[in-house]
């Protein structure tokens, strides 16, 4: 499906199943040990979140974030939206989360941290093709282009810091 | 004055089948597309879109053709109802779309 959808890599939540290729795992907690995936720590809250190995934060309140998150993260801590909560709002509602995303973009350029637009599917249904993104993106006067540059940069500085056991 | 017809993108939309129905209504998926279309930009946007609905042989597949200056708008609606759709291919002619969803059908089962 993520072929179909013109997507390289998907993140999905890791259920102790190591499936095939061009996929990151999303964990709530940096493992012990050394592992033979490739992973990200996402955390949904910001009280939660940890300054040494959270690699994504998901954004529900966006005021909450820009109040605190300068304090408590670190840079280059990726800032992620999901469609899948916007697809549930009314129309004005989603007017407002069109400009919420613009204001986060702005907000991640000036501040040093990544921002990541992701579909947040529970299934293969509620995906987004990568065409639908661009889209989307250029609604928030974000380029594309830019934007999966700087997401393929953030993520390969994020792969050379893990260190993975060959399966 | 030379007469051009405006150019159209075809958009083939994948969509869950209803277990009960068998289907969801074409007619009902293109009515909230419009609808959704609507919300996000407006009622003249919507008709200056000129979306149309393409009859699919396969059950859980629509297709639409819109105008491809609104092909921008379209895309971020298709993304943004509830329940989801998916936009598999998008085509500029709708022979060149049968033939890349077949071939999607050929190699993954939908």
């Amino acid at each position: 499906m993520a072929q179909i959808s013109e997507i390289d890599v998907v993140g999905i939540d890791y259920a102790g199943i190591i499936s095939i290729d061009n996929i990151i795992y999303r964990i709530n907690r940096k493992p012990d040990e050394l592992t033979s995936y490739p992973y990200l720590v996402v955390c949904k809250k910001i009280e939660e979140i940890s300054i040494s190995s959270t690699d994504i934060l998901v954004v529900e309140d966006f005021k909450r974030i820009e109040d605190n998150l300068k304090r408590i993260a670190r840079k280059r801590i990726g800032l992620e939206v999901t469609i899948s909560r916007a697809r549930k709002q009314n129309g004005p509602n989603i007017g407002k989360w069109f400009n919420q995303i613009r204001n986060l973009y702005k907000f991640c350029k000036l501040n040093d941290y990544q921002f990541i637009l992701s579909s947040g599917a529970n299934s293969e249904l509620e995906m987004v093709s990568g065409r639908s993104f661009d889209s989307i993106l250029k609604i928030c006067d974000i380029k594309p282009e830019q934007y999966w540059r700087d997401l393929a940069e953030w993520l390969e500085t994020k792969y050379q810091r893990m260190v993975f056991v060959n399966a | 004055m030379l007469k051009r017809r405006a150019k159209r993108r075809y958009l083939a939309i994948l969509h869950s089948v209803h277990p009960y129905d068998n289907i969801r209504d074409e007619l009902s998926i293109l009515n909230s597309i419009t609808k959704r279309n609507s919300e996000l930009f407006g009622h003249i946007s919507t008709e200056l879109s000129s979306i149309r609905l393409i009859r699919s042989e396969q059950k859980n597949i629509i297709i639409i053709s819109c105008l491809l200056q609104h092909i921008d708008n379209i895309l971020p609606t298709i993304a943004l109802i509830d329940p989801p759709l998916v936009t598999i291919v998008i085509s500029g002619t709708l022979k060149k779309l049968r033939r890349h969803i077949q071939k999607i059908l050929d190699n993954v089962y939908l």
